[in-house]
């Protein structure tokens, strides 16, 4: 029993010692260090460096003659990448296919002024980290709300972080950026974009992209095809003509 | 795990300096945070209105309100009236009496809709209750239906002799999603707004498939249409004659059978329909023969004399965009029909039936059998295309017309669409025109923003009912839903309702359950004054004149 016993214990003391030495070796591993959320440059100079994510949404800007928002005004912009407005645009396109009516293949055949409404829906003034953003808890909105902001488009929406648990521990994990599409404040009826990455600060304002896999521009999916569709579509030769 | 717990104990002169030394190494690198990532954001305002109802909730234009709130002292500063705040209701400013620290005296502007109220302040938004802006406008709560359908919208309404109204749509409950209580797309209301009981079993029998229209014989007998296969069992092409208490009308027809014997079959009287397409507005001229409209290519009808029970042959008729068909279904050959009669070049939105047993139909083409048309085009009783309408109509809209609807008492035509332009006259997307086509000029909508018009129809009394997906009307927030003047303005009395959201489809003119002059509104929509209500509701509309 005893030689059974001191076998054990030498057994796991091997081990031990073996497990103690194998996590010195950390060749492996890359470490990006901390990212840096600054850039040196203002904020239409930072969508045009990531062609990769917003050169649609680059497209548009010019297309609104919106620049000068971008490049001076102290902003903050949840940014809706080329993926949500590619989105919205299918969705348009399955409306137009529809109806039998040719499809949408530039941003210029869609009429300026729904651009613009919606892109002013993803932009308040001032500079909005989230740290700057009061607690929101999506199942007890009456306690924690976030908090509204104005935002160009004069539309009211809601900014709020949301504290995740770890660990079973409320509020103690993850904080998480939210910005909301309000349909009905007293009926916590809204419509959440989740931010994906926060807190890129450029000279003139905070970028916060927001997560691409299920967001549409406009929030609500017929947001854009609608106001697209009532507002009329130019034929790709009007827009051709127009540039002449 | 016990295991080593045994073996901590029993042998930790071995066991205990070793895990220390292994701690100790474990936790050397130290990759923790410094410091709180989240730390040192700017100070929350300390601002907040209160749930509670305002003082009082309800009110006309240039009343008082007292809003509770928190916060506001800091803010404030009575003696020089200047606060850094600024209060809305529905989105309109409001002018800002007093405030205490916990309270807020504020007067309701000359204009404006009922919607929630809201604090602005450094660009944050700090939302309050809903304020009712009393009018001429409510909803008439004693109205039998308070939820509306579900699972889909209400598209017309037909008077019926109790005082109420057949409706058709594309419905299956009514008030509640019950088991007991299906309906397929058509009903019977009651002016009270109770569902007459079914009489015939249409509930679970009814329709398969949507009804898009409904209109009446002289004999009392229903025509509905819309893009139906079945009703009450019997198979059906889209259209189909129904009693007044809307079981279908039916024969009996003797069929042959394989074995050379004959058996009895029963099909709808109405023998005639549409195989391709739905069937969009159907109408019943003045000698009751009826008139179909819709992106149609096939009639068909089915030949009995050479079907067997099993096997139903039908002759197949190349159609276009409108036909007009005995009550027995039958194709009538002299109205629209032949080599000349290709229809649109584009697509049909919508129609209706005049006083002349003329057509009006608007969509989204330009050119009707051959002939030139800007979106829009009359055909005379006897189908051709009616060359004096076109004229008054000249270039018409430059874009697509969706929805027309007529005035019979003044003789005024409502259209909506994505144009711009009318016959040079520019509009945002809806126009007044004369029964002949001429534009009424007089009516010119306002600058509206947020989105656009989806509907739009004359009342009897000159105004015009309006919805859509617009958030501001003449520079104040009135969401998706307006009762204008003839002329296009807006009186503030008629428009106090809160959030519209969604699109009618008709508007008929009645009485409330008290009597008073009233309407029933139907579409597919949720959403009306603020409350949830889906797809039909009934508005007293008080005329104080």
């Amino acid at each position: 029993m005893n030689k059974i016993k001191r076998c054990k214990i030498t057994f796991i003391a091997i081990i031990a010692v073996v497990g103690l030495f194998s996590c010195t070796d950390d060749s492996y591993l890359y470490d990006g260090g901390k990212s840096n959320p600054f850039y040196e440059g203002n904020m239409l100079e930072y969508l045009k460096s990531r062609p990769d994510y917003f050169s649609k949404l680059v497209n548009i800007i010019e297309y609104t003659g919106m620049e000068k928002t971008f490049e001076e005004d102290e902003i903050t912009f949840f940014v809706p990448t080329d993926f949500s407005i590619d989105k919205s645009i299918k969705l348009l396109n399955n409306r137009l296919y529809r109806q039998g009516k040719d499809t949408v293949r530039l941003v210029e055949q869609v009429d300026a002024e729904v651009w613009k409404d919606l892109l002013t829906l993803y932009i308040i003034e001032n500079k909005y980290l989230l740290k700057d953003i009061p607690q929101m808890d999506t199942t007890a909105m009456n306690i924690f709300s976030g908090q509204a902001y104005k935002s160009l488009n004069g539309r009211s929406m809601n900014i709020g972080v949301v504290y995740h648990d770890s660990e079973g521990v409320k509020y103690t994990g993850y904080r998480e950026l939210f910005y909301s599409y309000i349909y009905d404040f007293t009926e916590n009826d809204l419509i959440n974009a989740h931010v994906a990455t926060s807190d890129i600060q450029t000279v003139n304002g905070v970028v916060h992209v927001i997560r691409f896999k299920d967001h549409y521009l406009g929030f609500s999916a017929y947001n854009f095809s609608s106001r697209a569709i009532s507002r009329g579509i130019k034929s790709v030769d009007e827009v051709i003509n127009n540039q002449d | 795990m016990n295991m080593l717990f045994q073996y901590l104990i029993k042998g930790k002169q071995i066991i205990s300096p070793m895990l220390f030394v292994f701690f100790l190494i474990a936790c050397d690198d130290s990759g923790g945070l410094t410091e709180d990532p989240y730390a040192g954001g700017k100070e929350p305002l300390g601002i907040k209105l209160q749930d509670e109802p305002p003082v009082p909730d309800k009110g006309i234009p240039g009343a008082e309100v007292v809003f509770k709130a928190k916060g506001l002292s800091k803010y404030s500063n009575p003696a020089t009236n200047e606060y850094e705040f600024e209060f809305y209701i529905n989105q309109e400013k409001t002018e800002i009496i007093s405030a205490t620290d916990t309270s807020l005296t504020i007067r309701i502007p000359a204009n404006i809709s009922s919607g929630i109220s809201s604090l602005e302040m450094d660009g944050q938004v700090f939302f309050g209750p809903r304020f009712t802006v009393l009018g001429n406008v409510s909803i008439d709560e004693n109205y039998g239906i308070k939820n509306g359908t579900y699972l889909g919208g209400v598209y017309d309404c037909l008077p019926h002799s109790n005082g109420g109204f057949y409706i058709v749509g594309g419905f299956s409950y009514i008030e509640e999603v019950s088991m007991d209580e299906q309906y397929g797309s058509i009903a019977i209301l009651t002016n009270q707004g109770s569902v007459v009981e079914n009489l015939i079993n249409y509930d679970t029998e009814g329709t398969m498939g949507i009804l898009t229209s409904i209109s009446q014989f002289s004999n009392g007998q229903i025509l509905v249409s819309g893009s139906l296969f079945e009703y009450n069992g019997t198979s059906v092409g889209d259209i189909a004659i129904l009693n007044s208490n809307c079981s279908l009308v039916t024969e009996d027809v003797e069929l042959l059978e394989q074995n050379g014997g004959t058996i009895t079959r029963t099909f709808s009287v109405f023998n005639g329909g549409i195989k391709d397409a739905s069937i969009l507005k159907s109408f019943v001229t003045s000698n009751n023969d009826v008139i179909a409209i819709g992106n149609i290519n096939q009639y068909q009808r089915a030949d009995y004399a050479n079907s067997t029970y099993s096997n139903i042959k039908y002759d197949i008729t190349e159609v276009n965009s409108v036909i007009k068909m005995a009550m027995d279904g039958s194709l009538d050959m002299t109205y629209h029909y032949g080599e000349t009669a290709t229809g649109v070049n584009g697509i049909v939105n919508d129609a209706y039936l005049d006083e002349n047993d003329g057509v009006i139909i608007v969509g989204d083409f330009t050119t009707f059998d051959g002939i030139e048309a800007g979106n829009i085009v009359r055909l005379n009783a006897n189908g051709q295309v009616d060359q004096q309408f076109l004229a008054n109509i000249d270039a018409g809209a430059n874009g697509e017309i969706n929805v027309i609807r007529y005035n019979k008492t003044l003789d005024k035509i409502m259209i909506t669409g994505s144009f711009t332009e009318f016959n040079g006259f520019s509009s945002f997307g809806v126009v007044l025109l004369n029964g002949d086509g001429t534009l009424d000029e007089n009516f010119k909508l306002k600058e509206m923003t947020g989105g656009a018009v989806n509907f739009a129809a004359m009342l009897s009394n000159g105004k015009i009912v309006v919805s859509g997906t617009f958030e501001k009307y003449d520079g104040i927030t009135r969401s998706g839903f307006l009762i204008l003047e003839a002329n296009g303005d807006v009186e503030q009395d008629f428009n106090v309702p809160g959030t519209f959201s969604g699109q009618l489809h008709n508007v008929f003119e009645t009485s409330s359950t008290e009597g008073y002059y009233a309407l029933l509104l139907v579409g597919d929509f949720n959403r009306f004054d603020d409350q949830a209500i889906r797809n039909i509701v009934k508005i007293r509309v008080m005329d104080v004149e």
